[in-house]
């Protein structure tokens, strides 16, 4: 399904080690991927299999201990403090777990958050547009509190996708949610790849969410230890039992 | 930036709601003691009996301080004789007219009897200044037995022209014939009731010799009188003029006083004030934004530079402090009212002294607390701009158990410089370093509040044992608590420890101060008897009466006291300081007071000389044979030699100068106390009964009750600093309630979980309980703790013993009202927390 033009996101021999001495944890060891422009790709893996550190030094969150990251033609474990947050804030989008947005701005602040901190302009119909595109157009004045989790994940979606950014990283983004609402959240994603040509990398352990993706990465103790193209959630299942490692 | 701070702040009332408290309060408090300091400057009352003169021209009342407020002289400087007709040649003086004024009791029946209101007694051409006017046919005094009196006396007297009145002087009586009623415009407001004798025999009884205490003016029409005022100062030397309500400055003498006292006070606890407000709004703004770390983690994360977090920090400090401050401010007024009364109450203000209102202090509380907000803001900015935005992704907000080396290090050398402080007295006696020793106090508490969350861990982890054992599963979990969230617990405990440190510093030096003054008259005062005067004191006549009665078997020794300034060398650099003063006549001494000689002896004291206490004659520098520099209370200078060094200073004064000499420098002259000793204890006391009978208002009693007399003054004065410390009690109280609340409210989430893992709400609240407890144990303890060297300091430097004198009661009061406050401030929220629904509050965000 998907086309093999360069790549968004290219890790190469990234290993991360958090602490020291005896605390000593190595996250990720030599992880290299290539993670393709205009994809959706899904990480699984074992919890504590570096999943979530994968995706934090993909998306310059974190830098890696030693190896190299690419987003596009940037060399991001070389940039300063600075340079990376303003990495993140024009060319990256997030969407977390929970704990996305900031409970006091309303939605229209929230989703034009990355555009404020750059110091931009800010349109209001092109906000109106991003946050319609979610479903979310007549909540606009709403607070994060008024609204359900999947529509509060769909915001966070929004401004992720409100500076038009190289890619969208999402740490399991339906986590917290029921399974018709993280369906709803999923098909979104699912769109934006489709629809707007979007790079999508989301962390999920969940086979049903993993089968909205192009190609799956599989985690283990650091290392990837598998890649299934066009997933359905049977052969994804299928694939975890056989690796067994959960 | 400023627009998301706006929003912020907007959105989170709550979470913004401790430190906004924090702010205001301080607001207030700085206000109030704005008001206060600038009251003791410009405050006091509009004149009354100089209403109607135009200018007033009084004595340097003053000593100048180069950069800093004049010192002010205790006694009365007045004017020589002269200076009427000097003042009344300078052009556009209409009249010129000198004033005394001598306190007087009216005698009935050989009694003091009760007037309406005290009365004054002053030279009759002082008249026109007020103006009073003759009643009818009378006609005021001529003769120095004649009297016209104010209507409200001689009508609560039934007196009328041609009778007679009785007035007393230090209990010496005369009579005198009425001459006339006078009346005043707006009389019935009067702060005395004024009679009017002859300028000569008002100047005798007031022992001013010729010379006046003001000189009134009334200008000639159509004579600006500022021009005036600026042109009699030009043309009479040593002299100072005031006009407007300032007038009232010369004309109430006991308001000056209270004036000085009242900006010392103020200022000496704005120190403080300002000092720990800082550092409750820093710690109250560092909570506020630990609690938001996560959405602070999540603006790094979606591309908030570190500066932009901290502009944001900045922004929402300013914008919260700037509108608590200015509200604030408004309130700050109404407590300096209340502050006024309270002194009031306490006697360091007369009850009508009115406060000086100008917006000055408000402005100044409020760019103080900007000031003090944006530093805070700064210091708290700093770690959620280095917050790593991965936080924002996590589950739970761990966290970060290291304090910075920076911390560690100015908590270190704080607790060193508070140590070294208390530690003082022991080196080098004097005011100084018993002054350093109380400062001691702030920098221990400041110091041990920045390590604060070690000093905590070690304090729950000593605990922990005992609580366990006492409360297996509640004290597990507490203990537990308190050692993964050291930090949280330790903002909530660093105000209790301030407050318990401050408050117990500030009431047992008093207490100790207190103590060893009792114990100093108790002992010192060997006499067996004394007399004590009503009003003005006792006269001169009354000891000469006493001396010829009693003969050579008994020392009659007269105390008269006063406030001298000494100048001295402090730390290399001129000093002066007002100091309190005793004349005595050394002779027959040993027979009524012991004043504990060290050094020389007293029996040498005479003109040229002078004896100091221990405490004084350690801060001057000077031991038996040097000299000292001394301005007397009326502003004349002597340069006298230390004959005698003792140690009884608490509870006599520090300095010990001849009676004839001090007594002519002070305003009245007279005697606050006779001491009588030495012969048979019957007889003189039968002899004083009859003396004292014979002089209106005079007391004869015991040596015993004069130490009782002098305990009751002292806890006046104690009194006066407790109201004045009250406000900074309730400061403290409201910051500590203010930052457990906003500590306890902050973990309904972790309640819910407990709860969801199976822990009724009556386990919570009882591991909230032992929380509490453990909390108020361990602050009350290291609040003592850091109280203790600095009292064993001020106790050393006042007293020469290592035991300050800790009373039960205030002992007791600090511990219950820190208990109370404790369990309230935790248990109140977290039952408000325990209130949701396991499920929901678990879902709540942050
Ligand atoms: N900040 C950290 N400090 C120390 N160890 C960490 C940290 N974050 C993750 N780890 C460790 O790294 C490993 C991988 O963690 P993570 O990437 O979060 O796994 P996953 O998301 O797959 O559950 C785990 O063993 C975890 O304990
Ligand atoms: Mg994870």
């Amino acid at each position: 399904m998907h086309t093999m033009t360069a790549p968004a996101v290219r890790l190469d021999a990234v290993t991360k080690i958090y602490g020291s001495g005896d605390n000593r944890v190595t996250a990720l060891r030599e992880v290299g991927a290539d993670l393709a422009t205009g994809t959706f790709t899904a990480i699984m893996g074992p919890s504590g299999s570096g999943k979530s550190t994968f995706l934090q030094c993909a998306a310059g969150l974190d830098r890696p201990t030693s190896g190299s990251v690419r987003l596009g033609d940037t060399e991001l474990s070389t940039l300063s403090d600075n340079e990376l947050t303003v990495v993140r804030r024009d060319r990256i989008g997030f969407v977390f777990q929970a704990y996305n947005l900031l409970s006091s701005l309303s939605v229209e602040d929230n989703v034009s958050l990355p555009l404020r901190l750059a110091g931009r302009r800010i349109d209001p119909d092109w906000i109106a547009r991003v946050a319609g595109s979610v479903g979310l157009g007549e909540h606009l004045q709403r607070r994060p509190a008024q609204l359900s989790g999947g529509q509060q994940q769909r915001v966070a979606i929004a401004r992720a996708l409100v500076t038009e950014p190289d890619a969208v990283f999402a740490d399991e983004p339906t986590g917290a949610l029921d399974t018709r609402t993280g369906r709803q959240v999923l098909e979104l994603l699912r769109r934006v790849v489709d629809e707007s040509g979007q790079t999508v990398v989301m962390v999920t352990h969940d086979p049903v969410a993993a089968s909205f993706a192009d190609r799956v990465l599989f985690l283990a103790d650091g290392r990837i230890t598998g890649v299934v193209d066009a997933p359905t959630a049977e052969l994804v299942a299928e694939r975890m039992t056989k690796l067994g490692a959960w | 930036m400023r627009d998301i701070a706006r929003k912020t702040i907007k959105g989170r009332k709550a979470g913004f709601a401790g430190a906004f408290l924090a702010v205001l309060l301080a607001s207030v408090l700085v206000t109030a003691l704005g008001v206060l300091v600038e009251s003791g400057v410009r405050g006091g009352l509009p004149p009354q009996r100089y209403d109607g003169a135009d200018v007033v021209v009084g004595g340097v009342q003053a000593l100048p301080v180069v950069e800093d407020t004049d010192l002010p002289l205790s006694e009365r400087v007045r004017l020589p004789a002269g200076v009427v007709d000097a003042v009344a040649a300078v052009p556009g003086v209409a009249e010129a007219a000198g004033d005394v004024a001598v306190p007087v009791s009216v005698v009935a029946g050989g009694a003091v009897a009760d007037t309406p209101r005290p009365v004054t007694g002053h030279g009759w051409s002082s008249a026109v200044l007020t103006p009073f006017e003759v009643d009818g046919d009378g006609a005021g005094p001529e003769r120095d037995d004649e009297v016209a009196l104010e209507d409200d006396l001689a009508s609560s007297l039934g007196a009328g022209v041609g009778d007679r009145v009785e007035l007393a002087v230090g209990g010496v009586a005369s009579e005198y014939t009425v001459t006339g009623v006078v009346t005043r415009p707006g009389g019935a407001d009067a702060r005395e009731s004024a009679v009017f004798l002859t300028d000569e025999r008002a100047g005798e009884l007031a022992g001013a010799e010729g010379r006046w205490d003001a000189v009134g003016v009334v200008a000639a029409d159509g004579v600006a009188t500022d021009d005036l005022a600026g042109r009699i100062a030009d043309a009479v030397p040593g002299v100072r003029t005031y006009t407007g309500d300032a007038r009232g400055h010369v004309e109430f003498f006991d308001i000056g006083r209270a004036r000085s006292e009242l900006t010392f006070l103020a200022l000496s606890l704005a120190g403080t004030t300002v000092l720990i407000a800082m550092f409750v709004v820093a710690s109250t703004l560092a909570l506020s934004i630990q609690q938001r770390r996560r959405e602070f983690a999540l603006l790094r994360a979606v591309g908030a530079k570190r500066g932009q977090v901290r502009r944001l920090v900045g922004a929402e400090v300013m914008l919260l402090a700037g509108t608590a401050a200015v509200l604030g401010a408004v309130p700050g007024y109404l407590v300096a009212v209340l502050l006024g009364r309270g002194f009031a109450g306490s006697g360091l203000l007369p009850a009508d002294f009115r406060l000086a209102m100008s917006p000055l202090p408000g402005l100044a509380a409020i760019v103080l607390c900007l000031v003090t907000a944006r530093l805070a803001g700064w210091v708290a900015a700093r770690r959620p701009a280095r917050l790593n935005p991965v936080e924002a992704l996590g589950e739970s907000a761990v966290e970060e158990p290291r304090l910075g080396t920076g911390r560690v290090i100015a908590g270190v050398v704080l607790i060193l410089l508070g140590l070294a402080a208390s530690g003082i007295p022991m080196l080098v006696p004097g005011t100084v370093a018993v002054a350093g020793a109380a400062g001691g106090a702030l920098l221990l508490a400041i110091g041990v509040a920045l390590l604060g969350p070690r000093v905590l861990g070690a304090a729950a982890g000593l605990l922990a044992a005992p609580v366990r054992r006492l409360s297996p599963v509640h004290g597990y979990l507490a203990t537990a608590n308190m050692r993964a969230n050291s930090r949280r617990l330790a903002a909530a405990v660093t105000p209790i420890v301030l407050a318990v440190a401050v408050v117990s510093v500030q009431l047992f030096s008093q207490s100790t101060l207190a103590a060893a003054a009792g114990r100093q008259t108790v002992d010192g005062v060997v006499a067996g008897h004394v007399v004590t005067g009503s009003d003005g004191g006792v006269g001169a006549a009354v000891t000469d009466e006493l001396r010829r009665e009693l003969g050579d078997d008994a020392t009659v020794t007269p105390v008269v006291h006063s406030q001298v300034v000494v100048r001295y060398t402090e730390l290399g650099d001129p000093a002066q300081e007002t100091f309190a003063a005793q004349g005595l006549d050394p002779a027959g001494l040993e027979r009524t007071l012991d004043l504990e000689v060290r050094d020389g002896d007293l029996g040498d004291l005479r003109d040229g000389t002078v004896a100091l206490s221990r405490n004084a004659s350690a801060t001057f520098g000077a031991s038996v044979g040097e000299t000292v520099e001394i301005v007397l209370g009326d502003g004349t200078a002597i340069e006298p030699t230390v004959v005698a060094v003792y140690g009884r200073g608490l509870g006599f004064g520090d300095l010990t100068l001849p009676h004839d000499q001090l007594a002519a420098h002070t305003t009245t002259g007279q005697d606050s106390w006779v001491l009588i000793g030495g012969a048979d204890a019957e007889a003189t006391g039968d002899t004083l009964a009859r003396v004292a009978a014979a002089y209106p208002g005079l007391v004869a009693g015991t040596g015993a009750g004069l130490s009782a007399a002098g305990s009751a003054e002292r806890s006046a004065e104690s009194s006066t600093s407790l109201v004045a410390l009250l406000a900074l009690l309730a400061y403290l109280a409201v910051s500590v309630v203010n930052t457990l609340v906003m500590a306890t409210s902050e973990r309904t989430r972790e309640f819910a979980l407990l709860r969801l893992a199976g822990a009724g709400r009556r386990h919570v609240l009882a591991m909230m309980r032992v929380e509490a407890a453990v909390i108020v144990a361990v602050s009350v303890v290291v609040g003592l703790l850091v109280a203790l060297p600095p009292l064993v300091g001020v106790s050393v430097g006042l007293t020469e013993s290592f035991l300050p004198s800790i009373s039960a009661a205030g002992f007791l009061g600090i511990v219950l009202t820190t208990a109370l406050l404790g369990f309230l401030a935790i248990g109140v929220p977290a039952r408000a927390a325990l209130r949701l629904r396991p499920v929901d509050a678990i879902g709540l965000r942050e």
